[in-house]
């Protein structure tokens, strides 16, 4: 049987309280920016903070 | 009276520390492609409010919760144990047993490093306990098979959530990066706005028989 392919994509949802540093058009272009081939040279994992 | 307005809240019991951050990251991925909102004590920065009311709050108002008992282990700082997660999954079983009945239907996953976790909490045997290893991998298939064994819709299959997972984590860092960030200075909320950014930027897909 042939096989398609189709798109999940879920609302994504993060509580309202949370506040990011960054806008998220900031965090999105940031995000395409590595989606598009923009990486760093040091790749060494973030470590998120607690506040 | 107590309420549970959002369907789609888990609330997350787990620890916070640096070496749990890349099973932190799993576990937040796997409930946020899903479509299900995260809610942690990590969210409420005032801290002039007592952490426990914080977290009778969440438990109160989230029908799911995912428990992680691995780090009950003693410090090597103080000697203790750490029991935190303990104590927020018998306010959460408390709630189901106690609380008003439509609390009955609170649903929770429990992980643990390994089976060892019954052998001091000898009270929860007979529950299902999901040894993790310490792998950020195997925290995903137990929380899709949780999450989604109650949603009318079906869900999107681990394997996929796990291959996406992968490529969110090799993306972060350039992320971070890009932002100007050092490693260290993200914050929680950063990271849920990175993560909701992410998804949207890579919709899953999966085979579909035609």
């Amino acid at each position: 049987m042939p096989a398609s392919s189709k798109t999940i994509n879920f609302k994504v949802r993060i509580p309202k309280k949370v506040k990011s540093t960054y806008s998220r058009k900031e965090i999105r272009s940031a995000v395409l920016a590595v989606k598009d081939g923009k990486r760093s040279t040091n790749g060494k994992a973030p470590v998120f903070s607690r506040s | 009276m107590a309420e549970q307005r959002d369907l789609r809240s888990v609330f997350i019991n787990c620890p916070f520390d640096p070496a749990y951050q890349p099973l932190f990251s799993a576990v937040l991925f796997a409930v946020c492609v899903l479509g299900f909102e995260p809610r942690s004590a990590l969210e409420v920065e005032d801290s002039s409010d007592l952490r426990l009311e914080k977290i009778y709050a969440l438990i109160e108002s989230c029908p799911f919760s995912i428990h992680d008992l691995s780090r009950t282990e003693l410090s090597e700082k103080s000697k203790f144990p750490r029991f935190n997660m303990p104590l927020e999954l018998g306010i959460f079983l408390g709630a189901k047993r106690f609380g008003p009945r439509h609390f009955r239907k609170k649903k929770a996953v429990i992980f643990a490093k390994d089976q060892f976790v019954k052998t001091f909490i000898s009270d929860i045997n007979g529950m299902d306990i999901n040894g993790h290893g310490d792998q950020p991998a195997n925290v995903i298939a137990p929380i899709r098979h949780f999450l989604v064994s109650d949603q009318k819709r079906r869900g999107i299959p681990a394997s996929v959530i796990e291959k996406h997972f992968a490529a969110f984590e090799t993306d972060l860092p350039s992320i971070v990066d890009q932002l100007g960030y050092k490693p260290e200075e993200p914050q929680y909320g950063d990271l849920l706005e990175i993560l909701r950014e992410w998804l949207e930027a890579h919709p899953v897909s999966i085979r579909n028989s035609a």
